[in-house]
């Protein structure tokens, strides 16, 4: 099968993977690449310049790791961008005759009704999730074909994103001569890389904290049901360290890397830095108190917006992933607020690939886009292969 | 400078307690309801100004308690209010809400949420139902405060249970004469605390001071009053003050900051402030500040009235950044986002504004409860640094 590639363009860094999907479902990632990005803010262009040359960058080094023949023309996105958004919508199509039996085409209309749901003109759609179906307004099924109904209904989850920004992303695309075949939601595949599917039947919540925004997604049962994502992130704690203390923004990032903790250190403890040749000193209890307000807001927003519609109370556990979940206590944090145990993801990878024993967080959501893609590309050579096969009738039967 | 102060009343407890405060301390006065015959009495006033809301949901009746169109009204009138609060120009909102009712429950936050963007403080004074008025009372109480606590910059609770709720068990007392008389120690508060901030005395506590209140003991307050009159009013005045039934403990340990209030006539001695003062230091937990002004009236020859604010949050520095730049935590500008409702995002503008966030130049500003997300949380929340 072909190989599949996938980009993230995040604040700090470009990463991409590329990856050999098999017929059996499993995948193999055979390059993977990391390029320092300043062309970034809170997951928004400003610089495009600056991007194009991080973009170039990571696709010179993904291509030299295949062994320097490939050439990248199309790959997958990633999109962390802060402003994502999803709500539920509905459509429904009435069977041509009283307690008729479902078909295909009723489905499909049905579908078709959903996605002539009107969305705010500067929102972008991402993907229309099918939920499951409804029978004469009150039945769920997951499979109505051949079931007897006066109507059906299909209730599906829309992911959408702030439009300019991800032309400007799409745009910065083409200006590296790329092509994309689908975009992917940070938050969702995170979720897909972080947990497993048991995990998502029995209500799982991701958050990805990464250095311009952080995105969450909610599993309940197969489906997710809640993906969001604000433009606040890593970034905003050191900004927050500088005002603070009056710390460089390089000083400002490693006080909060070695020192920083997300729960309040009551000791009070005095750290030694050197900034303009001079000795400082900055108590670790007033950092602590720092980044807390800052996580502490963040992680309330995003329970917030879970707790609409009551999906908290359908998540059981947490898991945090994105080099940002590597706060010092931020599980803790994390679980104090949501009330339910909180786990960092790190999930194993090739050992070529990463050094043993690395934290392997901050690719979780390229591992979840990786699982996304490979199943693509299944349906893909399943498609080719029938039509192949109809290709092959037709020439029997007409020579 | 000239400071200008407007007290809020919002439904039929709030709007209560307003006018009548108001008028006993010729203030200005706005009260809101959804009840138009409940503010019918108070336009009358010069000193009040009442503003009926949400006609076209419940007909000037009132919400019957219905909170899901009260909330929408709170939502329909954000404009209203936003416009009333402008043209008051007042420096602080005094603001008196009773919850468990539709209208204080909700129409609160709405007009918190309006004074945060317009960076007008706030003192808010919330009264709590008494518990034999049900379960359900109850319960819309607890959310609507947890709503306020959030917007409000500093608030304190009067329990109508813990003012008189001893009063019913008497059988010829009945639930409106309970809270009438609920309603006199509030009023009463409020009047002494005006007094002290507007009267000059031997020292002198000025509105500014109030003002540095709402900064400095952001959250949660507690007031707690004596009044005495004769030979004997030291004696009476001062175990009101501290186990008066405002519900205030004052030995409790979580108190960092006191205001002491001390108001009299002609008469009134330097020895008995002193006692007054020495009596609240061993009382106090060991590291309170505590901050005293008088007031001076020849009316009130013979009596003592003490008044104190008990802050459970005190700061007097926030940060190294020093005050005049906490002010430039910028109001949102229409043009950045608010999470949760993106149909607001208009063209999305640069965030150039604050030199809070000077790296995020360039960037779209998002907003959050009136507040712009970029800017350090920590200015945001008052959070106090020890070692700056
Ligand atoms: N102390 C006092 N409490 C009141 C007064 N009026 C109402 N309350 C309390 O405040 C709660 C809310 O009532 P109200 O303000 O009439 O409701 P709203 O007009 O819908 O906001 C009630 O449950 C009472 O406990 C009053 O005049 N004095
Ligand atoms: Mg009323």
């Amino acid at each position: 099968m072909e190989l599949s590639v996938i980009l993230e363009i995040g604040t700090s860094y470009t990463r991409g993977i590329v990856i050999q999907p098999n017929e059996n479902g499993s995948y193999k990632i055979i390059a993977m690449a990391e390029a320092v990005n300043t062309g970034v803010k809170k997951s928004e262009i400003v610089n495009k310049d600056n991007t194009i040359t991080s973009i170039k960058t990571a696709l010179k080094s993904l291509s030299l790791m295949c062994g320097g023949d490939i050439q990248i023309r199309s790959v997958n996105l990633i999109y962390s961008g802060g402003n994502i958004d999803c709500e539920q919508i509905s459509g429904m199509q009435t069977l041509q005759s009283n307690n008729a039996v479902i078909e295909h085409g009723d489905i499909h209309n049905a579908l078709q009704n959903a996605k002539t749901t009107h969305l705010q003109e500067d929102r972008f759609i991402v993907e229309d999730i099918l939920l499951d179906y409804m029978l004469n307004g009150t039945q769920r099924v997951d499979n109505p074909i051949g079931m007897t109904a006066q109507s059906i209904h299909t209730n599906l989850i829309r992911l959408h994103v702030d439009k300019n920004r991800i032309e400007n992303i799409l745009n910065t695309l083409e200006d590296c001569s790329l092509d994309y075949e689908k975009v992917y939601i940070s938050g969702l595949c995170s979720a897909l890389g972080a947990t497993t599917p048991q995990q998502r039947e029995e209500g799982v919540l991701v958050i990805n904290f990464g250095g311009g925004s952080t995105t969450w997604a909610a599993y309940v049962g197969k489906n997710p049901r809640a993906v969001g994502g604000i433009p606040i992130g890593g970034d905003h704690i050191t900004n927050d360290i500088h005002c603070a203390f009056k710390t460089t923004a390089k000083i400002s990032e490693t006080l909060k890397r070695q020192y920083g903790s997300a729960t309040i250190i009551s000791k009070h403890q005095l750290l030694e830095y050197q900034q303009d040749f001079t000795n400082k000193v900055i108590d670790q209890c007033d950092l602590s108190r720092v980044i807390n307000a800052r996580m502490d807001e963040t992680l309330r927003i995003i329970h917030e917006y879970i707790s609409r519609d009551n999906l908290i109370e359908a998540i059981t556990n947490i898991v945090i992933c994105g080099k940002g979940a590597l706060l010092n206590n931020l599980t803790t944090l994390t679980s104090n607020i949501f009330e339910r145990p909180c786990k960092i993801a790190n999930p194993p990878l090739p050992a070529n690939l990463i050094k043993p024993g690395a934290n392997t967080t901050a690719y979780v959501p390229l591992i979840g886009a990786a699982e996304c893609c490979t199943k693509e590309a299944i349906l893909e050579e399943r498609k080719k292969r029938s039509d192949n096969k109809i290709k092959k009738i037709f020439q029997k039967i007409f020579g | 400078m000239l400071e200008k102060f407007t007290i809020f009343g919002i439904g039929g407890c709030g709007s209560n307690i307003a006018y009548q405060a108001a008028i006993q301390n010729q203030m200005q006065a706005i009260c809101i309801d959804t009840d138009s015959i409940a503010l019918e009495n108070k336009e009358q006033s010069p000193y009040c100004k009442t503003l009926l809301v949400g006609q076209n949901r419940f007909d000037g009746l009132g919400t019957g308690g219905v909170i899901a169109t009260a909330r929408m009204t709170a939502n329909d009138i954000q404009s209203e209010l936003r416009k009333n609060l402008k043209k008051a120009e007042t420096s602080l909102a005094i603001v008196v809400t009773g919850i468990g009712g539709g209208t204080g429950s909700t129409i609160t936050p709405a007009l918190l949420q309006v004074a945060r963007s317009l960076s007008i403080p706030t003192m808010v004074f919330i009264v709590f139902p008494f518990s034999i008025e049900g379960s359900e009372k109850n319960k819309i109480a607890n959310t609507a405060v947890k709503n306020i606590c959030e917007l409000a910059d500093i608030y304190c609770f009067f329990k109508n249970d813990d003012l008189c709720g001893s009063l019913l068990s008497q059988t010829e007392v009945s639930l409106y004469d309970a809270m009438e008389e609920s309603s006199e120690h509030i009023i009463s508060g409020i009047t002494m605390l005006w007094r002290l901030f507007k009267k000059p005395g031997y020292i002198n506590l000025d509105l500014a001071t109030l003002l540095s209140c709402t900064k400095k003991g952001r959250g949660q307050f507690y007031l707690s009053k004596g009044i005495a009159y004769g030979e004997t009013r030291m004696q009476e005045v001062i175990p009101q003050l501290l186990s008066g039934n405002t519900g205030v403990n004052v030995h409790s340990n979580d108190i960092k900051h006191a205001i002491v209030g001390v108001y009299g006539g002609t008469d009134l001695r330097l020895n008995e402030i002193s006692e007054i003062v020495s009596c609240l230091t061993t009382q106090l937990p060991q590291d309170t500040s505590i901050a005293l002004g008088t007031a001076i009236d020849p009316t009130l020859d013979g009596s003592i009235e003490i008044i104190t604010l008990l802050f459970k949050n005190w700061v007097e520095q926030y940060a190294s950044i020093p005050e005049a730049t906490i002010e430039h935590i910028s109001k949102p500008t229409q043009a950045m986002s608010s999470i949760g409702d993106y149909k607001k995002i208009v063209t999305p503008q640069t965030n150039t504004n604050s030199p809070l966030c000077e790296v995020f130049r360039g960037t779209q500003g998002i907003v959050y409860r009136g507040e712009n997300l970029d800017e350090p949380t920590y200015l945001r929340k008052r959070i106090p640094l020890s070692s700056i």
